[in-house]
């Protein structure tokens, strides 16, 4: 058996190399070729394809001769402002103790007072007890715990979403969220009052940005417009083309609301998905607090995703976002800021629990804060040489100067006078500040004044007339 | 940005240490079949092409060029998203070691297979058609490269 496989063998191998004898030239003359080719292939060296640096030597010796290294700490002013910060002692709740003196509070974020409540403290404390302080771990290394479920779970029930999902640090929700879902060659329309926040998440992103005006609808359907005439000339491209709109409910920056239905109209008519940003709109907006949506009556499944902070009305740390259970899924595993950041401490999770519980218990706590920033809003008109910039039943209104000294320093220094003057007078007032070299569209100087569930008339009153006293004295 | 990121260098690295895992991976598809066929009587030529793994050509194409992307999601925010396999290989660094091997193992099989079929006309034109098409999209100056559009997006 083996012998005739043997002779088999050797039969097979000598028909193959006659055939090799016979073979057409033109094949020998090709696979001659090819081994030459495999040979260069062989020695050819590994090299990178755009590394072409047209500089000569000589060159490259003159730019580094001209080279002055930037001193590693610029020098900056003695009077900046992070070099002399005021100092609170004591809890920021509704009264302040700013450098020694007691304040009324109206530059803390606390909109509905629940940063000194008793009930949120005692729910932290026992938490406290029971889990201690820290997490130490991300959520997928032992850090997700039974308050950070229940708070997901609370919040997506506030909110009537499918899921919502926690961060641990507010700034970081937003600008995870946006770079989970929009890439390179992405298009993110936004708008150009976005806050800082937004604003580094659409860098992380890497996505094509386009910028319209504050909540001017004429101009993002302009951009809208030319997309869609882009997209008709290359359909293939379109087609894996992603589209954003991020915008804020209530932006810190103006104190305006954006315009929701017109943008659920635009939503449906280019195709686009909305992220919206409800820092400051949530636990203020609606009739139960439930942000901007509620607000205008909208369907909240209209909105892709809605991504806010706990950093305000629910006096906690963190943020969440929320939406159907298919988009926010998807953060579980490409949120940077949550698979690669510790999980939010136990304590603030349960405070946070505790504040939605008296979110729901208190509906009527919203109707009073915006009774009390209408007050406010109308208290400051009139204001010589300082206007209001925000809606009237926003709580973060901003103080603009009526006529700009030109410079944006000076501006800034006869606010601060303002600011000191009211402080010196028991009123706790604040500029609103920014990474001045950092921002894409610099908002003009301002003084933020915060309105508060808990301050009450008389308090208002006297902070507009405090104010009206300082700009006075200040700017004339 | 491409080379120095020590976390997760996707679907690249898995072939720059090739003589670990490529070599012995691609010679299983060949080598399975030539240990059962060889010793036996071949008088018909039809069979003498089937020595070499049938769709190996075809596969390898689909494979390396047709497919873009990555199958996971990479840190670097879709960079990639547009540009097939081979052309991720080693983040775009021609003639590396990997890129050496997947292109000199079709051009052997040519050679062995062009061997067992006793170099007949009708054989070379089709295995030199598969051949151009397996080598054509590796060659540097294909970087990139998409012909009358197709798969550019």
């Amino acid at each position: 058996m083996s012998a005739a496989a043997g002779v088999g063998q050797q039969w097979v191998l000598v028909e193959m190399v006659q055939a090799f004898y016979e073979a057409p030239a033109y094949h020998l003359i090709l696979e001659g070729i090819l081994i030459l080719w495999i040979i260069r292939l062989i020695f050819s060296k590994t090299y990178k394809l755009q590394e072409r640096s047209d500089l000569t030597p000589k060159e490259k010796e003159e730019l580094i001769e001209e080279w002055q290294p930037e001193p590693l700490v610029p020098p900056v002013p003695k009077d900046h402002p992070a070099l002399n910060y005021n100092v609170v002692s004591g809890p920021p709740t509704h009264k302040i103790t700013v450098n020694g003196k007691e304040c009324i509070n109206f530059a803390s974020f606390n909109f509905l007072g629940l940063l000194d409540n008793e009930k949120v403290k005692s729910a932290a404390q026992a938490s406290l007890k029971k889990y201690g302080v820290g997490t130490c771990g991300p959520r997928g290394f032992y850090g997700t715990f039974d308050v950070h479920l229940e708070l997901e779970d609370r919040l997506a029930k506030f909110m009537r979403t499918e899921e919502a999902i926690i961060y641990s640090y507010g700034f970081a929700t937003i600008a995870s969220a946006i770079p989970a879902y929009s890439k390179r060659g992405d298009i993110v329309f936004v708008d150009e009052a976005a806050c800082f926040a937004i604003q580094k998440g659409l860098q992380a992103s890497r996505s094509n940005i386009k910028l319209f005006k504050h909540n001017d609808m004429a101009d993002l359907e302009r951009l809208l417009k030319e997309q869609e005439i882009e997209d008709q000339k290359n359909p293939r491209k379109a087609r894996v083309t992603r589209r954003f709109i991020v915008v804020e409910g209530l932006y810190m920056n103006t104190g305006d609301v954006c315009p929701l239905p017109e943008l659920i109209k635009l939503k449906y008519k280019y195709k686009v998905r909305i992220f919206l940003e409800e820092s400051l709109s949530f636990g203020v907006l609606g009739e139960h607090g439930r942000g901007i949506t509620e607000h205008f009556g909208i369907n909240i499944d209209d909105i892709d995703l809605i991504s806010a902070n706990m950093e305000n009305s629910l006096a906690s740390i963190g943020g969440f976002c929320c939406g159907r259970s298919f988009i926010i899924d998807h953060q579980r595993l490409s949120g940077q800021g949550y698979c690669f950041s510790a999980s939010l401490p136990p304590l603030l999770a349960a405070a946070a629990i505790e504040a939605l519980n008296i979110m729901e218990d208190n509906p009527d706590i919203f109707q009073t804060l915006r009774a009390k920033c209408e007050h406010m809003h109308k208290a400051l008109q009139g204001i010589s040489g300082l206007k209001v910039v925000g809606e009237s039943f926003s709580p973060a209104l901003h103080l603009q100067l009526e006529d700009s000294s030109g410079s944006r320093e000076n501006d800034v220094k006869l606010l601060k006078r303002v600011v000191d003057y009211c402080m010196n007078s028991g009123i706790a007032l604040t500029q609103a500040r920014y990474l001045e070299k950092e921002e894409k569209c610099l908002p003009s100087p301002s003084i933020r004044v915060v309105i508060t569930v808990e301050q009450t008339e008389q308090e208002l009153d006297k902070a507009a007339s405090l104010i009206k006293e300082a700009a006075q004295s200040v700017l004339n | 940005m491409e080379i120095a990121c020590p976390i997760n260098k996707g679907i690249s690295t898995m072939f720059t240490n090739i003589l670990r895992g490529l070599v012995p991976m691609s010679s299983l598809p060949h080598a399975l079949p030539r240990v059962q066929k060889l010793p036996q009587p071949r008088s018909s030529l039809s069979w003498a092409s089937l020595t070499s793994f049938p769709p190996h050509p075809q596969v390898m194409y689909l494979l390396l060029h047709t497919v873009k992307g990555t199958p996971f999601e990479t840190p670097d925010q879709g960079k990639d998203r547009l540009l097939t396999h081979w052309e991720q290989i080693d983040y775009g660094m021609q003639c590396t070691s990997s890129r050496k091997f997947l292109s000199i193992s079709p051009v052997v099989l040519y050679l062995l297979t062009s061997f067992y079929t006793k170099y007949d006309p009708a054989h070379f034109v089709i295995n030199t058609a598969s051949l151009l098409s397996v080598l054509l999209p590796k060659l540097p100056q294909f970087h990139g490269v998409r012909l009358f559009g197709i798969n550019k997006y």
